[in-house]
């Protein structure tokens, strides 16, 4: 049997060499893609077990060995992890560390330390010269930047903690946040999988027609159809396994090359991301197997029936009623999407019955968009192709409308795609949107116990930031103020030391009547009444934060300040405004909490964070509305995301030019017997063109329509927004139209003038 | 009309014509008969601009076919020449009536008059009745009919026919070449019938055989 398939393939001559290259090239590229995809979820999980031996566990301090203070800065929007350490001789080490830094000395990752020599500024963020580099075991990622600091115990603040070991469980969030993973998984199968499930089908039907022939022909001296079916099926097996080993080769070899360059903003380690014998096997026994299985699929018709292949039923017409999903789904989107756009405001919630709507709406759209597509383009093609008067697009129509499937098959795949990315930037977008509040500042807090007594009074510098406020909780909890004012709870009272400047600059100018040098009650604009506090309410407050440093106290003041809700969050929910000049003992005490505000452009984050370090090195700087963590984290989601879609669209992409080529040779008797008569080689370019540039033509808008409403519904359901917005489409638009063309004029060019009459048959 | 001067044409190795001459008038009807490899198909496509000889000349009307740029060839093909193959090569997308109305189309003509001539044409090959299925659904000999009918649709000049029956069966083949024949003639049209059957090439005005890549008369034994 091996005997007789491998006979078929060499009297197939160049034509059967060509289409096992183009099966082999097309596995390999499939198998790269997928060994791609697959990779991100396993690399991400090694980088999650790389941070999780590192980190520090709380121990005794009778144990002795020694204490661990961790403090975080940026570099831009680059963290920078410091871990300042009080080592003792039995202190345990950290993966990647020798010997764990003495006082004056710097353990740090090869990145820090080349971007230390580089750019000598970056030191006053880590405050300590280098003696020694972190080993690949002890990192997360080689361009990341983390430092062990030695101390002396005297050095380290308050809050550090005495050292019990290094490794832990506590699921650390490294790259992206545990919510945007499954996210990003479901994107990569989505994005990745549907072109891929595309292109192998597009490859196993290569040179269909030619095949079945054979097969017919086989079937027709007699043998038996099992015979058959292994026969015809073990050329693709022979042309997916070669092509599955050259792209398994082919992602082990640029392995390397990838990790150091990176993908998404990620670099890695290239070991993190080696195929496992798992995936060997995969490669190895799944695919071809897949290969075979679909070419016995598809040749079914051609075995059961041989004599079927000389004549041709005439193509059945596809029932309209294959568009009702994707019009009921479409349908609920648009529904969503007025609702969404005529909101009089932003809503933070619609209700579970608009999560169910969209989800059945995203549903039954991609469902539609699988299932009833090809409705269009063919019926577009019938409906031009019974009015022309033109030979090129009558010949190309009739051809799109005869045999859609390879064409709308793919194209069904590219949209798909497009889709799922809308849908995945949607719940990216509004994953983002959770963690940040878009705006014009940056807001930062730091515990005052983590700072030097003697370098407290300079964060209020007016150089560091532009704003300062100082905050101390109340021992007691909060009592009445009176009508209006903050109801009595069992939290404390919270006291702001600022100024009148620092609160508008807080809120953006949105105060009034604030006179400086005057204690105020805060109330919300929107309490139904506020009156001033009863005088006869007044009484002392003593001010303290439960644990730690003295107490004092201060009258009520007798007047209130009245802020917007939003903005009361903004300044951190304060009860009470007392003048900056007025701290208890005329310093910061260690109570407090110190609020700074910034423009949020990168330069001007920058100086904070610089200037937070330059003062207090050991301190850990919190971001409160822009987490630039939140940020970073979603940015590479994004990538992410965006990688997906590449590869989904490259491999589509793929699959489509493949498809055309397949059909353009298989036609290539019948082009020739045109061009014997006279036909021009433009006429019949512009009829292979047409076939390929209608239904692309299509599938672009469908896309880009579909998709673009899908994360708007998405955004507009999770409540973040009450407003369109044509972000992405432009460069959708572009990369579609990019396609468009690249995809028509190869397969224009794939037509030749040159007359091969060889390929008219004779017998 | 057609004159072909000297023609030397090699595949390779493989010698297809050596030095092969004819003339055509108009209206003559001419069976190419020839052992298989002799080199009549080579010949028929020489003559008819398709593929250029190494040597030797092709004028048709007064141009020079060995020399014109592929435009030009096209044209002579689209508007002076019609074609018939063994296996029809009917674009199997499109009806028979779609086929059959190609040539008209593409030359530009007219809607009423290209639905007119392609219904007349239609009838007079009896395949009317066929004319809206696609060649899938049609029988060889009907399909074949069709075929006839696309290169005479558009009135050419001068028709190739290669082996316009060697798909059909004998009933299906007299039928076909009977009305191939006789509309060419009650047209006026140059007919090059390359078959390997003496039988079919009886049946044309002159017959000539190729032989070792040259041709003779083989009524007269005569080389030409």
């Amino acid at each position: 049997m091996i005997r007789l398939a491998v006979l078929l393939v060499r009297g197939g001559g160049r034509r059967a060499a060509f289409r096992l290259a183009l099966i082999a090239i097309g596995t390999a590229a499939g198998i790269f893609a997928l060994l791609l995809a697959t990779t991100f979820p396993a690399l991400l999980s090694q980088r999650q077990d790389r941070a999780e031996a590192r980190i520090a566990n709380t121990g005794a301090a009778a144990d002795d060995q020694g204490w661990i203070h961790f403090a975080k800065r940026f570099v831009g929007t680059r963290p920078l992890e410091i871990v300042f350490v009080a080592s003792t001789p039995s202190s345990p080490t950290p993966p990647g560390v020798d010997r764990l830094p003495a006082p004056g000395e710097g353990v740090v990752s090869p990145a820090l330390a080349a971007m230390l020599d580089a750019e000598p500024a970056i030191a006053s963020l880590m405050p300590r010269g280098v003696t020694d580099l972190i080993s690949e075991d002890g990192l997360v990622a080689p361009d990341e930047l983390y430092a062990y600091v030695g101390k002396s115990r005297s050095d380290l603040p308050d809050v550090a903690r005495p050292l019990g070991g290094f490794g832990g469980d506590s699921n650390p969030e490294v790259d992206i946040a545990g919510g945007d993973l499954k996210i990003v998984v479901l994107s990569f199968l989505g994005l990745v999988g549907i072109p891929l499930a595309a292109f192998f089908a597009v490859c196993a039907r290569l040179s269909a027609a030619t095949r079945d022939r054979r097969v017919a022909a086989l079937r027709l001296i007699g043998l038996d159809a099992t015979r058959t079916r292994r026969v015809n099926a073990l050329e693709p097996m022979a042309a997916a396994l070669a092509g599955s080993l050259l792209g398994l080769g082919l992602f082990t070899a640029l392995n390397p090359l990838l990790a150091s360059a990176g993908l998404g903003g990620l670099k890695w380690f290239p070991e993190d991301s080696r195929p496992g014998a798992a995936t060997f096997l995969l490669c190895a026994l799944v695919v071809p197997a897949l290969g075979g299985l679909l070419s016995v699929v598809s040749s079914r018709n051609a075995v059961t029936n041989a004599l079927s292949v000389r004549r041709q039923a005439p193509p059945r017409a596809r029932s309209p009623w294959r568009l009702l999903p994707l019009m009921v789904g479409l349908g609920l989107l648009g529904g969503l999407l007025v609702i969404g756009l005529t909101a009089s405001e932003v809503p933070y919630s619609y209700g579970d019955w608009a999560l169910l709507a969209m989800l059945a709406g995203a549903v039954l759209t991609a469902f539609g968009l699988a299932f009833g597509f090809s409705v269009i383009p063919v019926a577009l093609a019938r409906a031009i192709a019974r009015r022309t008067d033109r030979p090129w697009e009558l010949l190309g129509l009739r051809r799109l409308e005869f045999e859609p499937a390879s064409v709308t098959r793919v194209v069904s795949g590219l949209v798909i795609v497009v889709f799922a990315m809308g849908f995945a930037t949607g719940l990216q977008r509004d994953a983002r949107a959770a963690n940040t509040q878009v705006g014009n500042q940056q807001l930062y807090a730091l515990d005052v116990i983590e700072v030097p007594p003697e370098a407290r009074a300079d964060l209020l510098d007016p150089d560091l930031a532009d704003a300062a406020l100082v905050f101390i909780d109340s021992k007691a909890d909060a009592p009445a103020l009176g009508e209006g004012l903050p109801p009595p709870s069992e939290r404390p009272l919270r006291a702001l030391w600022g100024s009148c400047a620092a609160i508008e600059t807080f809120t953006e100018g949105r105060v009034d009547r604030c006179v400086e040098g005057r204690a105020y009650v805060f109330a919300r604009s929107d309490a139904s009444q506020i009156k001033d506090p009863d005088a006869t309410a007044r009484f002392p407050l003593e001010i303290r934060r439960i644990d730690a440093g003295p107490s004092f106290s201060r009258d009520l003041p007798d007047a209130t300040l009245t802020l917007s809700q939003r903005d009361m969050q903004t300044i951190g929910d304060p009860d009470l405004l007392y003048p900056v000049d007025g701290l208890p003992g005329g310093t910061v005490p260690e109570a407090a909490t110190i609020q700074l505000a910034s423009g949020a452009d990168a330069a001007s984050v920058e100086r904070v964070v610089a200037g937070v370090a330059a003062v207090a090195p050991t301190t850990t700087l919190r971001f409160l509305n822009e987490d630039v963590e939140a940020q970073a984290r979603a940015a590479v989601t994004q990538k992410l995301l965006h990688v997906a879609l590449m590869l989904g669209v490259f491999t589509g992409f793929a699959a489509f030019v493949v498809a055309a080529l397949d059909r353009a040779l298989e036609r290539r008797q019948n082009l020739t017997a045109l061009s014997m008569a006279g036909v021009s080689t433009r006429t019949l370019r512009g009829a292979q063109m047409i076939q390929v540039a209608m239904p692309l033509a299509v599938a672009s808008v469908v896309a880009i329509v579909s998709g673009k409403v899908m994360e708007q519904v998405t955004v507009l359901v999770g409540g973040y927004t009450s407003s369109w917005d044509w972000a992405g489409t432009g460069t959708a638009a572009a990369f579609a139209a990019v396609a468009l063309v690249l995809a028509t004029g190869l397969t224009g060019l794939s037509v030749s003038s040159r007359i091969d009459v060889s390929l008219i048959r004779r017998e | 009309m057609l004159v072909a001067e000297g023609l030397h044409l090699t595949y390779g190795p493989t010698v297809a014509l050596a030095g092969a001459s004819i003339v055509l008038g108009a209206g003559d009807t001419i069976g190419v008969t020839g052992r298989s490899g002799s080199g009549k198909s080579s010949l028929l496509y020489c003559l008819a601009g398709i593929v250029r000889p190494d040597a030797g000349r092709v004028a048709y009307a007064g141009r020079d076919l060995s020399t014109g740029d592929d435009d030009e060839l096209s044209e002579i093909r689209r508007r002076d020449f019609g074609f018939v193959f063994q296996f029809g090569e009917l674009v199997p997308e499109l009806s028979l009536h779609e086929n059959v109305s190609l040539p008209l189309r593409l030359n530009r003509v007219g809607r009423a008059e290209t639905r007119e001539r392609t219904l007349e044409i239609v009838e007079m090959l009896g395949i009317t009745d066929c004319a809206h299925k696609r060649p899938g659904e049609v029988s060889g000999g009907q399909a074949q009919r069709a075929a006839v009918a696309r290169a005479l649709v558009h009135r050419p000049r001068v028709i190739f026919a290669d082996e316009p029956t060697g798909s059909l069966d004998t009933e299906n083949s007299e039928k076909v070449l009977g009305a191939f024949i006789d509309l060419a003639r009650a047209r006026g049209t140059t007919v090059v019938l390359v078959t390997h059957e003496p039988a079919i090439a009886a049946i044309c005005d002159r017959h000539v055989d190729v032989v070792d890549g040259r041709v003779r008369d083989a009524r007269a034994s005569v080389l030409l």
